[in-house]
């Protein structure tokens, strides 16, 4: 009677052991990659410079660079909730699914900054697992890996060793993706929800889903059907969920964009047109602003280099509309950060790195502009 | 129908979930702090307010216009608060400390007692709400003045506080007290002001410029 359950322990073992080897390179580049970052940072807390916008408050701990910016909005609404402060940059801001999980990190008794940094690094590790099943399930397995590794290595994706939910909406983007295609509608669906109350770009996901159901709906049985339909719909009701709690708990369900409108992102029709328009004011305003201009346009252009090589149209949507539809606003500011989350776009890269040569040479200077943006925290907001 | 059910039910979970999660896990702000919130909006609406002061023996009036003012000596606009007093003193804050014309350097401490009696909405709403984002403590209990039901709401140093009085049913500022810090006094405001009265400042100050977003 034991014997069979032995084996099944150890055939389990045995398979768990060649998964991870076979993986081993993303662990080892994931590895590889944090240790820049959190190296970074820690150099910013010995060297307390540069200066920038951080005070002595930031740099008197080491890992105070990575739990700084929005990390500190983020700590705040674990700790204290919502509260909507008119003519003040407030938290209702901000999404609630990862103060959420800051709030389960503290209640295991770890500081809310140090917790954060360690979850967004172990969020970050498995959406790289995660998208590179995703990507083995719509690109070649070779492709799927070297977009998978160029992403553990992406300059922006310094904050995702930082108290911000950008690890965890890839994460959840990610397994979007593969339950998708695998069509677990309902685990989609789950995924889709977790993305859309991690950050407003959640939303989105109704594109690449819709992309994929559409098509099958009629060969769906009607169950199949319905599931299908609520995965579509899954992220927008996760969204809205955000405003009626605000409605709830602060008696202001726009408290959302009116906090937003207090961070300087209040959305118009001509937003893109502005943006355009005003890039000669931004860059001599600020002249880091070139960073997310230029970030803007590369995404951009690797999702038209995804496109070529039949990357999933819905996906390419959804990585579009990330990076042009903060411009509403008439800024640039942030659209760095915010092209991370386009996954087509890592694709697109692993396209153009065709030959061991060209790749070492993407991910060796990838790697190079990560330490210099970590170590740039202070002068400029991610 | 079982599928269409299906792709109702689902989202609808979702929200239900969606919102009961997020109560059950975040604190709701105290009545107070939501308070002080709605009477911060309200305060925000003005850009002119009028006072009777009290600090020491006597009253005085005083009109304080907040708005963007061309400094002299300075080419650019920038947002500041004009303070005029019946008495002809002049006190102004253009983010670099409260000023008297006329007096080089930090105002003394009546000057300044005068200056936050004069009930500079937006000065107000900034240090309340700054108050509000960083400890959410701003204490408020139902009182009156002047005859009218209203709620104090307190905030600043603890040990003396400011105390800004305001209508309990439309958050109107009504009156303002000063518990010692930089002295004790007492205001009764009168919020909003006519055209005249913004002239009348501007010309006192000497500010050629138009202001903007004056009420």
């Amino acid at each position: 009677m034991l014997e069979p359950a032995v084996a099944g322990r150890i055939e389990r073992r045995r398979d768990a052991i060649a998964w991870t080897l076979e993986r081993g390179d993303i662990f080892a580049w994931w590895a590889a990659s944090r240790t820049i970052v959190l190296s970074g940072g820690l150099a910013l807390h010995w060297l307390h410079r540069p200066r920038g916008y951080f005070g002595r408050h930031i740099f008197s701990h080491a890992l105070g660079p990575l739990e700084s910016w929005d990390g500190i909005w983020y700590r705040h609404v674990a700790e204290h909730g919502y509260l909507l402060v008119p003519g003040h940059q407030s938290d209702p801001a901000f999404f609630p699914f990862y103060p959420l999980l800051l709030k389960f990190v503290k209640a295991v008794g770890i500081s809310t900054g140090a917790g954060g940094v360690l979850l967004s690094n172990l969020l970050f590790l498995g959406a790289l697992l995660a998208f590179d099943a995703f990507g083995r399930a719509v690109v070649t397995p070779t492709l799927a890996r070297r977009g998978t590794l160029l992403l553990a290595v992406f300059p922006t994706s310094y904050v995702c060793s930082m108290v911000y939910p950008e690890s965890l909406v890839l994460l959840a983007f990610a397994f979007a993706g593969v339950f998708a295609v695998r069509e677990r509608w309902l685990l989609c669906a789950a995924a889709a929800t977790a993305a859309a109350l991690a950050r407003p770009e959640g939303i989105l996901l109704v594109f690449p889903i819709a992309a994929y159901v559409v098509p099958r709906l009629r060969r769906l049985e009607t169950n199949e059907r319905g599931r299908a339909v609520a995965a579509i719909l899954a992220a927008p009701a996760a969204a809205i969920s955000f405003p009626l709690y605000l409605g709830w708990a602060l008696h202001d369900p726009l408290a959302w964009s009116k906090a937003q409108h207090a961070w300087g992102r209040s959305f118009r029709l001509d937003g893109i047109f502005l943006a355009v328009r005003r890039i000669g004011d931004e860059v001599a305003r600020e002249g880091w602003a070139v960073r997310d201009i230029a970030f803007c346009v590369v995404t951009l252009m690797l999702l038209a280099a995804a496109l070529r090589i039949g990357a999933p149209r819905g996906w390419i949507v959804l990585g579009a509309l990330i990076v042009l539809l903060p411009l509403g606003s008439g800024s640039f500011t942030s659209d760095a950060r915010f092209g991370l989350l386009a996954l087509p776009a890592y694709w697109g890269l692993a396209s153009l790195c065709h030959g061991r040569l060209r790749f070492a040479l993407a991910a060796g200077s990838s790697a190079v502009l990560l330490a210099a943006a970590t170590v740039s925290l202070p002068l400029v907001f991610p | 129908m079982r599928g269409v059910l299906g792709a109702i039910a689902v989202p609808f979970c979702v929200v239900v979930l969606g919102v009961g999660i997020q109560a059950a896990a975040f604190e709701r702000p105290p009545r107070d702090a939501l308070v002080a919130s709605d009477a911060l909006r309200e305060l925000f609406r003005f850009r002119v307010m009028r006072a009777t002061e009290v600090v020491g023996r006597h009253p005085v009036r005083s009109t304080c216009v907040q708005g963007w003012f061309r400094p002299l000596h300075s080419r650019r606009p920038a947002p500041g608060e004009l303070v005029l007093l019946s008495s002809g003193v002049k006190l102004y804050d253009f983010g670099n400390g409260i000023r008297r014309i006329g007096r080089r350097g930090a105002v003394s401490r009546f000057d300044l007692a005068r200056f936050l009696l004069a009930g500079c909405p937006r000065f107000m709403a900034e240090r309340v709400g700054s108050q509000l984002v960083r400890s959410r403590w701003v204490d408020t209990d139902a009182s009156r003045a002047d005859g009218v039901a209203t709620l104090e709401l307190s905030f600043g140093d603890r040990t003396k506080p400011i105390g800004l009085y305001v209508d309990r049913r439309t958050y109107r500022p009504v009156a303002l007290r000063l518990a010692g810090a930089p002295k004790q006094g007492w205001s009764d405001l009168i919020a909003g002001g006519g055209r005249a009265a913004v002239l009348r400042v501007r010309q006192a100050f000497h500010l050629l410029a138009k202001s903007r977003n004056n009420a």
